[in-house]
């Protein structure tokens, strides 16, 4: 062979060879990102932990967090504020006195966003608004709407999901000032798949730093994106490869009520949003995780909702097998309360905050 | 003194070689030893994730075909040229994660883990110009071979 054919050969190797890798990385970065093939990516040293804390019940959940302080709300004692300094990790219990005290309240929740702190029970319907300062909260407004979910917007406006009283489906809405206090339903931001009521069960976010609702669906691979305005933004895609929420519901006549049977599979668990980002606490293994992982961590996908996109994932390592109840995150801290334990970890600004 | 050099150099190029054999031998078999643990590395390069299962199957199985035919004295060009073109494969994906990619994976299994990926490029480098010296190496010898025939078949005649 000669010099200058063997020369040939191994430029279209090395074209070949560079070529073919590049390759694979476009198409490889296309799936991972828009098709979802379902496979995590996990990179090392996203998250540190800065502080597992025992909190003696598990009937704690995450009210509201600053770079000081995580509010912890407490589900048998709706109305006890626990405040954790960030700094000693002292536990102090707050008692939160509203103007109304004696209403039938059944599902009492607060979140906390300083300087102000939010008390709601959409099952009376009624809504407080207090200073973290006193801890006493008035009345904003009172029978409106019954609403099964909420979360605070601003001072004076919320975002809430409702039942639509044409066909007793799930719809999104505000509740806002204008004036008086009024509410705004749209039944076009859910879409139905199956009964239009577990089907579309999920978790209702507000994201500050892009001002948008994002409702989050608990059987299906999905998210929503809207302003206050509730016009849709965009429907996003969790990794997962479950399209189609997938059980029965039985109508119980005698009882007007509406029942599951079996056990649907939740795609997504949990969720919070801080800067762009979303995360979402799912029990789902993506291919090639070991399967003993879910009973030592809790996952956490990380998405971007600034351009809809998957980002990466990572775990968070229990002590003991333990079930996800709240997560949270502020700044570049992530908290997170899995049965009696509150652990909080510190976000890695390269991977987060780009 | 001339063949005593020509001696010295051919036991160069297959201590070379069998450098190369010895670097592809080790690390297919480091691979299917730990398949599994193999499996869930490459699900999580950013670069072959989707791939996964081809690509664990393909990068062994190929490493040791090349292993096979550069010990085979009639296919070492076809291997050298094969190694070569693995090895600038494997630059170009450190060299993609280490610029590219959203994140860097954790590094391969057995000895290789100890090296970071600055020193593993380093490495896969250096194993690439092996590869071309000996290629050069190798053509030159044959074409040497080649006239010398030439030159004896002329004599013949």
């Amino acid at each position: 062979m000669k010099k200058r054919v063997l020369t040939y050969f191994l430029l279209s190797c090395t074209f070949l060879g560079v070529g073919i890798v590049v390759l694979l990385f476009i198409v490889s970065e296309n799936t991972m990102h828009r098709n979802n093939s379902f496979i995590r990516r996990i990179p090392p040293h996203t998250v540190e932990i800065l502080k597992s804390l025992d909190l003696k019940f598990n009937s704690y959940y995450i009210a509201g967090m600053t770079d000081q302080t995580i509010y912890l709300g407490n589900t048998t004692a709706p109305l006890i504020i626990t405040e954790i300094s960030l700094k000693t990790f002292q536990l102090k219990k707050q008692q939160i006195v509203l103007d109304q005290m004696q209403l039938p309240y059944r599902s009492v929740r607060i979140e906390v966003k300083p300087p102000y702190f939010f008390v709601a029970d959409g099952s009376v319907p009624i809504l407080f608004r207090g200073k973290i300062t006193d801890w006493k909260a008035l009345k904003l407004s009172k029978d409106l709407a019954y609403f099964s979910l909420w979360t605070t917007i601003d001072s004076t406006s919320f975002g809430i999901r409702s039942l639509s009283s044409k066909n007793q489906e799930q719809v999104l809405g505000t509740l806002y000032k204008n004036q008086n206090y009024q509410v705004k339903l749209s039944a076009d931001l859910l879409t139905k798949q199956l009964d239009g009521y577990f089907d579309m069960d999920g978790q209702l976010l507000w994201n500050s730093s892009l001002q948008r609702l994002v409702y989050m669906y608990y059987y299906r691979n999905e998210y929503i994106v809207y302003n206050s305005k509730l016009h849709l933004d965009y429907s996003g895609k969790t990794i997962d490869t479950i399209k189609m929420a997938s059980f029965k519901v039985a109508n119980l006549k005698t009882t007007n009520q509406k029942k599951l049977l079996g056990n649907p599979t939740l795609v997504n668990k949990i969720a919070t949003t801080n800067a762009e980002l979303l995360f979402i606490n799912s029990d789902r293994l993506g291919r090639f995780e070991p399967k003993n992982i879910l009973k030592k961590a809790s996952i956490i996908d990380v998405y971007n909702l600034g351009n809809a996109t998957y980002s990466f994932s990572f775990y968070i390592f229990h002590e003991k097998l333990e079930k996800g109840i709240s997560i949270n995150s502020y700044k570049d801290l992530f908290a997170m309360i899995s049965g009696n334990q509150l652990y909080i970890y510190k976000l890695q600004n390269n991977y987060f905050h780009k | 003194m001339n063949i005593k050099k020509q001696i010295k150099k051919k036991l160069l190029i297959e201590l070379l070689i069998s450098m190369c054999v010895i670097l592809f031998v080790y690390a297919a078999i480091s691979k299917f030893l730990d398949f599994e643990n193999f499996l869930a590395q490459i699900g999580q390069s950013p670069v072959l994730s989707s791939f996964t299962n081809w690509v664990a199957w393909i990068v062994p199985i190929s490493e040791l075909i090349v292993a096979i035919l550069l010990i085979t004295p009639s296919y070492r060009l076809i291997g050298l040229l094969s190694f070569y073109s693995i090895m600038v494969m494997f630059t170009t994906y450190i060299v993609v994660i280490l610029n590219f990619s959203d994140f860097v994976p954790c590094s391969c299994g057995g000895i290789l883990e100890s090296l970071g990926w600055k020193q593993h490029l380093i490495m896969n480098i250096s194993f690439c110009l092996l590869a071309l010296y000996l290629l050069f190496q190798m053509t030159k010898t044959t074409s040497k071979n080649f006239d010398d025939e030439h030159k004896l078949n002329k004599h013949i005649k």
